[in-house]
């Protein structure tokens, strides 16, 4: 199959999963869209050197990943922190952090999407990329340049906030 | 042993916590309310996450990939066109009769009267105008004409804020450095110059409303949304606007472009040099050097001491020329006010659209030339007329492939609605007005004529690939195949037929050609200008 044609063939295939994941790091749906066609028009220029036994998925996802997180750091305010290990574990073990009594359920599909686009991007970020990317604790340590542990500290506080937003949402 | 932190709860419902933590952590649940309690309520978590996200994935449609146009390859394609075709005159015939006999007169792109044309004005230039032509004045005009070319692109086309366009073009005047030559300079809302106020310089006034009451001794450049100049000018007058009123006098020569330009009551030291719609040579205006006008409508009643050319859709006189009167347009009349001194040449479309009324006084000839030879009516009875139009189909097939292989975008685009047709034909349409207007005054600058010229050649040749995009479109619609879409050489032949067959179709043959010439050429104009396109172009 030639190149172009499995461009073709990715695009459609993968398009919205891109869309999708640039709207989770981005935080908006927006944005989400023009940052997709931009990682597929940068995936088509670098086309002549992507391998087709690489598969198109993957190769398509860390380009939009990659993307976003320029346009993260673009976006004037510091450059991508994710705070200190120790601040966001004593944060995770405050009393009342965990927001108990409201469970993550599938079916506020609409409630939770909003409250993760309302997350700081420290925490956005790595839940995006668990959550949606389906990314293993330690791929998204190498992404982000930090710890596993810091990794799960960081998800921890995550959901932990969602909770929280939820409950608010509810009550 | 105290409770883990939520931290390992959490990474245990991720399934991240190595097999002995886990191990560590059960052991305690087993004997902990709390803690089992928790890691009961998390353990569905990460699916119902998962599904969350997931959810709104199909909600918005995929939009079309459009890779980026490639801007600097269309021009390069137009000039390798020019540089191997440019020399002959085959060429340039067969790209002239490839543009709609409607729109030629926006493009009196017959070569050999163009050249003609050109060298007139060049010499003119040289031996009666020198002093307008200073370098100045040079450069500003190819920037104001370009500038305002722009504005009448954007206002037409756009929905973009007329003012916001015009604050390009105010920003473009106002910035321009005073090269060594002094001139004041007025701008604003209101501009003007009260009837007592005499300004001894060259007045540059650039304004939504512009007035000029007083006197002026140099030149004044004006330019805005309204321009009126009731008193006196020195110097030249250069003035583009949406309306240009002339009232007073002008020592000098006028080049004027608007919307409507109007002359009533005002003399005229030199020549006149007028483009717009519709423009008006009131009774009492008196111009004593020559006069050419551009537009749609020309009503010359005025008095003209050298020769008067116009070219124009319908152009009547009523006035006085001292020297000769050659009119291109679909009609010329003479008014029986007329008062000819020299020679009437009509280039006309057909016989007897050149009217002389009863009344009207011709010192010299009157001559009636077809720009196209009266034989329509006979040509589906010759052979001659098919086999032509099967080597138009060639040429246009071949040189399509070329383009759309070397612009792949062209291959994709659609129209998917009237909306969308009309806003390309729009855009077409605009840029076909704008495009030859801003040629001629650049060729009218020095400096600016080879420029002036490409931007013909490079107009020219848009719009002869313009048929070929509309036919890609109309190809496309036609082949809806099953098994995915068909190569792009296929869709052009298919759509390449069927616009040749439209288009020849007696009554409304021309019609449509004419608008399907526009929408192509909206859509390359369009395509060159969109840094990026996304999805069609609706």
């Amino acid at each position: 199959m030639t190149k172009e044609a499995a461009f073709a063939e990715g695009y459609a295939a993968h398009y919205r999963q891109v869309r999708g994941l640039c709207r989770q790091l981005l935080g908006s749906a927006e944005r989400a869209e023009d940052a997709a066609q931009e990682a597929f028009a940068r995936a088509y220029r670098t086309l002549p050197s992507y391998d087709t036994a690489q598969p198109f998925a993957g190769w398509i996802m860390s380009i939009a990943r990659n993307h976003c997180f320029d346009l993260l750091r673009r976006r004037g305010r510091d450059p991508l922190v994710f705070g200190t290990e120790a601040d966001e574990t004593a944060a995770a073990e405050t009393a009342d952090a965990d927001g108990f009594g409201v469970v993550l359920g599938a079916e506020r599909a609409a409630a939770v999407n909003a409250a993760v686009a309302l997350l700081p991007e420290r925490y956005r970020v790595p839940l995006a990329l668990a959550y949606y990317a389906d990314a293993d604790y330690d791929e998204i340590a190498v992404t982000l340049g930090i710890t596993r542990t810091h990794v799960g500290t960081l998800l921890c506080r995550a959901k932990q906030m969602l909770r929280r937003a939820l409950a608010e949402d509810l009550s | 042993m105290s409770c883990p932190s939520p931290v390992l709860h959490s990474m245990y419902a991720d399934g991240a916590l190595p097999a002995a933590e886990a191990a560590t952590l059960e052991q305690h649940v087993a004997t902990c309310t709390a803690c089992r309690a928790r890691m009961e309520s998390w353990r569905g978590e990460r699916e119902a996450l998962r599904g969350a996200l997931h959810a709104l994935d199909d909600l918005a449609p995929i939009p079309d990939f459009v890779p980026q146009p490639r801007q600097g390859g269309f021009i390069a394609l137009a000039l390798t066109v020019l540089a191997l075709g440019g020399f002959s005159t085959t060429f340039w015939s067969g790209l002239a009769a490839s543009i709609p006999i409607g729109l030629r007169w926006l493009n009196p792109f017959d070569w050999g009267e163009l050249a003609e044309r050109a060298v007139d004005l060049v010499t003119f230039m040289l031996y009666e105008g020198t002093a307008m032509w200073t370098a100045t004045l040079n450069i500003i005009a190819v920037v104001i004409v370009v500038g305002f070319a722009g504005w009448l692109a954007a206002a037409a086309a756009r929905k973009r804020t007329v003012v916001g366009a015009f604050a390009v073009l105010l920003a473009v005047v106002t910035a321009l450095p005073s090269i060594g030559h002094a001139f004041e300079r007025r701008e604003g809302e209101l501009v003007t110059v009260a009837a007592d106020e005499t300004i001894n310089d060259t007045l540059l006034a650039a304004g939504e409303t512009v007035s000029i009451d007083g006197n002026v001794n140099g030149d004044l450049l004006a330019f805005g949304r309204s321009v009126t100049v009731r008193g006196n000018v020195t110097g030249n007058l250069i003035s583009a606007a949406e309306t240009v009123r002339v009232e007073g006098t002008v020592g000098g020569s006028v080049i004027g472009a608007g919307r409507a330009l109007s002359l009533t009551n005002t003399r005229i030291g030199g020549d006149l040099y007028g483009f717009g719609r519709d423009l008006e040579l009131g009774a009492g205006a008196d111009v004593s050097g020559n006069a050419i006008a551009f537009g749609q409508n020309i009503d010359m009643d005025g008095r003209v001491g050298v020769d008067f050319t116009g070219f124009a859709e319908t152009l009547t006189i009523g006035g006085a020329v001292d020297g000769d009167v050659v009119g291109y347009g679909a009609t010329v009349t003479l008014l029986p006010s007329a008062r000819v001194s020299g020679d009437v040449i009509g280039h006309v479309d057909s016989a007897g659209d050149l009217n002389i009324a009863s009344g009207a006084v011709v010192r010299g000839n009157i001559d009636e030339q077809l720009v196209e030879p009266e034989e329509r009516r006979n040509r589906y009875l010759t052979v001659g007329f098919y086999t032509g139009q099967i080597v138009r189909l060639g040429a246009a097939f071949v040189t399509g492939l070329l383009l759309f292989w070397l612009f792949p975008v062209l291959r994709d685009v659609s129209l998917p609605d009237a909306g969308a047709v009309l806003r390309s034909g729009g855009i077409g349409l605009a840029a076909a007005v704008t495009l030859p207007v801003a040629a001629l005054v650049l060729c009218l600058t020095i400096v600016g004529l080879p420029i002036g010229l490409l931007a013909f050649a490079l107009g020219a040749v848009g719009l002869y690939f313009s048929k070929a995009v509309v036919a890609q479109i109309v190809g496309r619609r036609v082949f809806q195949a099953p098994q995915g879409p068909p190569h792009f050489a296929a869709t052009l032949l298919a759509g390449l037929v069927i616009v040749m067959v439209v288009i020849n179709l007696p009554f409304i043959g021309g019609i449509v050609d004419i608008v399907l010439t526009l929408v192509g050429f909206g859509i390359i104009v369009s395509l060159l200008t969109a840094r990026f396109n996304r999805g069609s172009l609706a």
